[in-house]
Formats: C-alpha cells, sequence, structure tokens
C-alpha cells in the first residue's frame, strides 16, 4: 500500500527524488513529471505569445529595421496567433520574429548550419527554408489553413531539438 | 556656413575612404550589413539571423566593404549612416554571397564603401534559403 500525504507543504516540491520504492510511487512520479513537462510547454507557448505581442508592437512603425522595412499588417498578427496555436506539442516552441517585407516568422535555431525559418504572409502563405548541416537543405511553400502543413513539422522534426 | 562644412566633412571622409577600394567589389573583399534591429541577431548563439540578410523593399541589401578598414573605422560608418547607432553587423566574404547565385554592386552614390547585394529571387522560400546561407557563412559582431 502506498500513500501521498498531503501536509501543510506539498511534498513534491521540497523533494528532488523520488525515495517511494513501491509501484504506485513510480507511478505517481511519473504521472507528476508529466504534469511539470506540461506546464514548462505552456510556459514556453506562452513565451512565444508574449514574443508575437512584441513584434506587433515594433513593426506597428515602418522603417522599424532602419531599411525601409513596411508597417505590419493587422491581420499577420491574428494569423500569427493562430499559427501558434495549430503547432502540434510535439514541435518545439518557436522564437518570434519580423520579416523586412512584413511577415511575421517563425524559427528554429540549434546552431549556425542547423536552423529552420517559417514566414507567415498577411495573405497566409507559409514560405519555409531550413538547413540541416553542411549540404542538406530544404525550402518550398505551403498555404496555410489553421493546421502546420507536414512538410514544415518534418523539417522542424528533422533539427532533432528536445521539446 | 553648415553646408560648407558638411560638404568639406564629406570630401574629406570620402577622400579618406576612397583610397584603397577598387570600382569594382572583388571575391576576397569582406561586406559589413549593419543591424539596426535587436530582432536581427542572436548574441548568445553568435549568430546572423537570416532576417538581417533580406533585401529591403528595392530588393537590395544594403553592405558596406570593409576591407582594411579597422573596427572602429566600421563601427563609425555603421553608426553615421542612420539616425541611430547600429547595434550590430554580419561580416561576410563576398565570394560566399557570389557563391549562392547573388551578385554584389558597388553603389558609391551614397558612400565610396556602399555596395548592394542583388540578384534575390522572387519567391520567398528561395530568398529565405539564400539568406539562411548567408547567415550560416557570417560572423556576428556586437557593439560593446
Amino acid at each position: 500500500m502506498s500513500a501521498l500525504t498531503l501536509g501543510w507543504v506539498y511534498q513534491p516540491f521540497t523533494r528532488s527524488v523520488n525515495t517511494g520504492s513501491s509501484p504506485e510511487s513510480k507511478k505517481l512520479e511519473e504521472r507528476f513529471r508529466e504534469i511539470v513537462l506540461h506546464f514548462r510547454k505552456r510556459a514556453e507557448r506562452e513565451r512565444a505569445f508574449y514574443e508575437l505581442a512584441r513584434v506587433v508592437e515594433v513593426g506597428s512603425e515602418s522603417n522599424w529595421d532602419g531599411y525601409g522595412a513596411p508597417k505590419l499588417e493587422k491581420q499577420v498578427s491574428q494569423l500569427g496567433c493562430r499559427f501558434l496555436n495549430a503547432l502540434p506539442s510535439v514541435i518545439p516552441t518557436p522564437e518570434v520574429g519580423l520579416d523586412p517585407d512584413g511577415d511575421i516568422s517563425f524559427s528554429w535555431t540549434l546552431s549556425r548550419d542547423k536552423q529552420v525559418h517559417v514566414s507567415l504572409s498577411p495573405q497566409g502563405l507559409l514560405s519555409y527554408a531550413g538547413i540541416f548541416g553542411p549540404t542538406s537543405r530544404v525550402h518550398g511553400t505551403e498555404a496555410f489553413d489553421d493546421s502546420v502543413p507536414l512538410p514544415i513539422i518534418e523539417a522542424v522534426r528533422r533539427l532533432g531539438i528536445q521539446v | 556656413m553648415i553646408r560648407y562644412l558638411y560638404q568639406l566633412l564629406k570630401r574629406f571622409a570620402g577622400w579618406a575612404f576612397r583610397s584603397d577600394v577598387a570600382a569594382t567589389v572583388e571575391g576576397h573583399e569582406p561586406l559589413a550589413r549593419f543591424i539596426y534591429s535587436s530582432g536581427h541577431f542572436a548574441e548568445t548563439k553568435g549568430i546572423v539571423k537570416l532576417q538581417a540578410f533580406l533585401p529591403d523593399p528595392t530588393g537590395e541589401t544594403s553592405v558596406f566593404r570593409t576591407l582594411s578598414l579597422t573596427p572602429q573605422q566600421i563601427w563609425g560608418i555603421g553608426n553615421r549612416i542612420r539616425t541611430e547607432k547600429a547595434k550590430a553587423y554580419g561580416k561576410v566574404l563576398t565570394d560566399a554571397v557570389l557563391r549562392v547565385g547573388l551578385q554584389v554592386n558597388a553603389a558609391v552614390e551614397d558612400h565610396p564603401r556602399h555596395a548592394v547585394i542583388v540578384g534575390w529571387p522572387h519567391q520567398k522560400d528561395r530568398r529565405l534559403m539564400l539568406a539562411l546561407q548567408l547567415s550560416k557563412d557570417s560572423s556576428l559582431h556586437v557593439q560593446r
């Protein structure tokens, strides 16, 4: 028999190691790890939405890059939100940025020669490019219909970033 | 008076910089792309993001030829050409630009060391691919 005691201090947060050895205790530990991971992922996604809000603010004025970039169109921020919401949980959270032509960008960067970049245009077109080492690369264009196209998911997964 | 001083300064600066720059941009010449947006480089990873190399609305990427210039002289250009100071610059060899199929043309009307990267394809995904390759081949220098 095993019991999880909830004292006035919640025990799992006071220990870094599970000292229980019963199967139930191991199961609880596994469940707890899942919950922590879930919240960590949620926090990461929240960070992306925060970045999106920041880039929308930066792009609200023309010439935000010093090279004559146009002002961000209003609908692209909503599309950006929808894109982030559509990302499957197996995909790590991207960095959100702005392209000089007014597209919102989502990028996954492992190193200088392992990167995937997706640009979302106000017309709902997803242009993507990725490099995976010195010779391997991929690029293409897909329509965004509230689901992330498979070639983009495959390109990001190819980077091998741990979620 | 101010106009006269400006003309004088412009002539002097032009003369000082013009001395060792060839009329056409050569393959071994390093190019600096000044960055004014903090979102276009990642200091912790030491990466110039591809957005920094994407062309402006006229289809050109403005760069400066930095052959034989000291870091102070390079920052001097980046800090003078805009009202705000450059946050960073990406350094890439002309050969690396030519290798991906783009061209580098001198554009001395604005500055004796000014040049532009041209020949960008119309399709966005192909532009991203070329800019990614330039990002891969460039080094990041951040203003301290």
